[in-house]
């Protein structure tokens, strides 16, 4: 199982020159900014990589939603939530869960803009 | 791995010396003061406590003032407020925006029971605005209360200025000196302060210890009720142990202590101009001798600070988790800064155990982290 601290302290990321979709959250009180950027291929996330000035809990969902959904079904993708964060991020403080939604709204909204692109 | 501590606003370790003091009093002489009239040890007890009165009363010229022991500051700065306020049934408080949260909790609390609160602003770094203090005092004022040392950013109120306004208004004064005792001289015998709370385990000495001291003019409903102690103002048995610690720490603190805790700030302050897009939220001048607020643009505090915590380094942020409420802090918001500013600070409060090669140290790991966090923002473009 992967930690919230592996993510946050060693968040991965790729290279995504070209993105064919994006997706952005900003939350102006907390000062907190997302930018996902995604390759698509039938169907396929072929590459995922994000920019991010955020809380720890949001920086470690982005790393972990680039490394797990990379070469996945796009609809795997979209059809996660909250709970899926819980079950298979460790250690992420109950009360913050709320901060992972906002790395995965921005991850849904990059994917949708690129199946919307094709 | 040992850590490096830069959290000495929030606590300091307890001097070894003050250790020392407190213990026989946990060991030998544990009779409680009340037992005063019944046995020898009580007597012991009693004059432990009243010793520490008359130092802390002497330190602070407090001539026609009585010294109430308490648990914690938290508890001193409830029983000035909410004790004046109960004695005097209704009108207004005014306190300063950037007060700690015992003070600005506790008159929510006496919102709700009747009483109208008016927040005094302040400016950028933090200084009350003494034109808006005077606007905000008129006949119903029952009380003013504003802090001498701000506890996020290290701001020195003009305890001078403000006691005269208060004189002139004829209303109480309470300044919460909970930071800033024994670093700086308060000499009551010339500031208009009616009551003033100073803690103990900021400045060497142990939790559970502090004292109000409130002048003898003043009247107060007692928070606890009980038994007789603290002139009926304060029941239940006291912490003699504590109240031996905090006087010891009085004592020793000295003025080379002080001087090393600035030469060490002075340094911090030199050395972190090394990272560029940085903002000092502390003001140069009538400044806390330990405490340093910094933003660092274009980056989370509380990912700075849990980044630093893994490698050791103990502070903390203005940011979401702050307060475990996920909202910034609220002196930085009341001095203006922006969410952007207030999310992405850092407090550095240096203490006696510090040293030179801590914040060496702690100066590489601020370069490698900012710069790291600062390559993965969408806000930040590299020069």
């Amino acid at each position: 199982m992967e930690t919230f601290e592996s993510h946050f302290f060693n968040p991965i990321r790729d290279t995504v020159i070209q993105p064919s979709g994006v997706g952005v959250r900003e939350n102006k009180e907390f000062n907190a900014k997302i930018i996902f950027y995604v390759n698509i291929k039938d169907s396929i996330i072929t590459a995922v990589d994000y920019k991010i000035k955020a809380c720890p809990v949001a920086i470690a969902v982005a790393s972990f939603l680039a490394k797990t959904f990379k070469n996945k079904p796009v609809d795997e993708a979209l059809g996660i939530d909250l709970n899926f964060l819980d079950t298979h991020l460790l250690n992420i403080p109950k009360q913050r869960i709320e901060c992972g939604n906002f790395a995965l709204e921005a991850f849904k909204e990059a994917i949708i803009n690129a199946k919307e692109a094709q | 791995m040992s850590r490096i501590y830069f959290d000495n606003a929030a606590t300091t370790r307890v001097d070894d010396e003050v250790i020392n003091a407190m213990i026989p009093f946990f060991t030998q002489n544990y009779a409680i003061a009340s037992s005063i009239f019944s046995h020898d040890d009580g007597i012991i007890a009693q004059e432990a406590i009243e010793g520490a009165r008359e130092l802390i009363l002497n330190k602070l010229s407090a001539k026609d003032y009585k010294c109430i022991f308490t648990s914690g500051p938290t508890e001193s700065n409830n029983l000035a407020i909410k004790g004046l306020s109960f004695a005097k049934h209704s009108g207004n408080i005014v306190v300063s925006k950037i007060e700690d949260l015992s003070i600005i909790n506790t008159v929510k609390f006496l919102q709700k029971k009747g009483f109208e609160i008016r927040y005094v602003d302040v400016d950028s770094k933090g200084f009350v605005n003494l034109d808006h203090l005077k606007q905000l005092i008129d006949d119903n004022t029952i009380l003013v209360s504003i802090q001498h040392a701000n506890q996020e950013i290290g701001t020195i109120q003009d305890l001078s200025a403000i006691g005269e306004i208060c004189k002139q208004k004829n209303c109480a004064y309470h300044c919460d000196a909970t930071f800033s005792f024994p670093f700086f001289d308060i000499d009551l015998s010339t500031l208009n302060i009616d009551m003033l709370t100073i803690g103990s385990d900021t400045y060497y000495g142990p939790k559970g210890a502090s004292a109000l001291i409130v002048k003898n003019s003043i009247e107060l409903e007692p928070l606890i009720t009980g038994g007789y102690q603290e002139y009926n103002l304060r029941a239940g048995t006291q912490n003699i142990p504590a109240i031996i610690g905090m006087k010891k720490a009085i004592e020793i603190f000295d003025k080379k202590t002080l001087e090393y805790i600035k030469s060490l700030k002075d340094y911090f302050l030199e050395k972190i101009n090394q990272i560029q897009h940085i903002r000092i939220n502390s003001p140069q001048d009538a400044s806390h001798p330990s405490i340093v607020n910094v933003t660092f643009l274009y980056i989370e505090g509380e990912s700075l600070t849990l980044r630093l915590n893994l490698k050791g380094v103990s502070v903390i942020t203005g940011s979401a988790c702050f307060s475990k409420s996920l909202e910034a802090s609220h002196v930085l918001l009341s001095c203006g800064l922006t969410h952007e500013l207030a999310h992405g600070s850092i407090r550095f409060s240096f203490g006696k155990y510090n040293t030179f090669e801590e914040i060496d140290k702690t100066i590489e790991y601020l370069k490698e982290d900012v710069a790291f966090l600062r390559r993965l923002s969408p806000l930040y473009k590299e020069d």
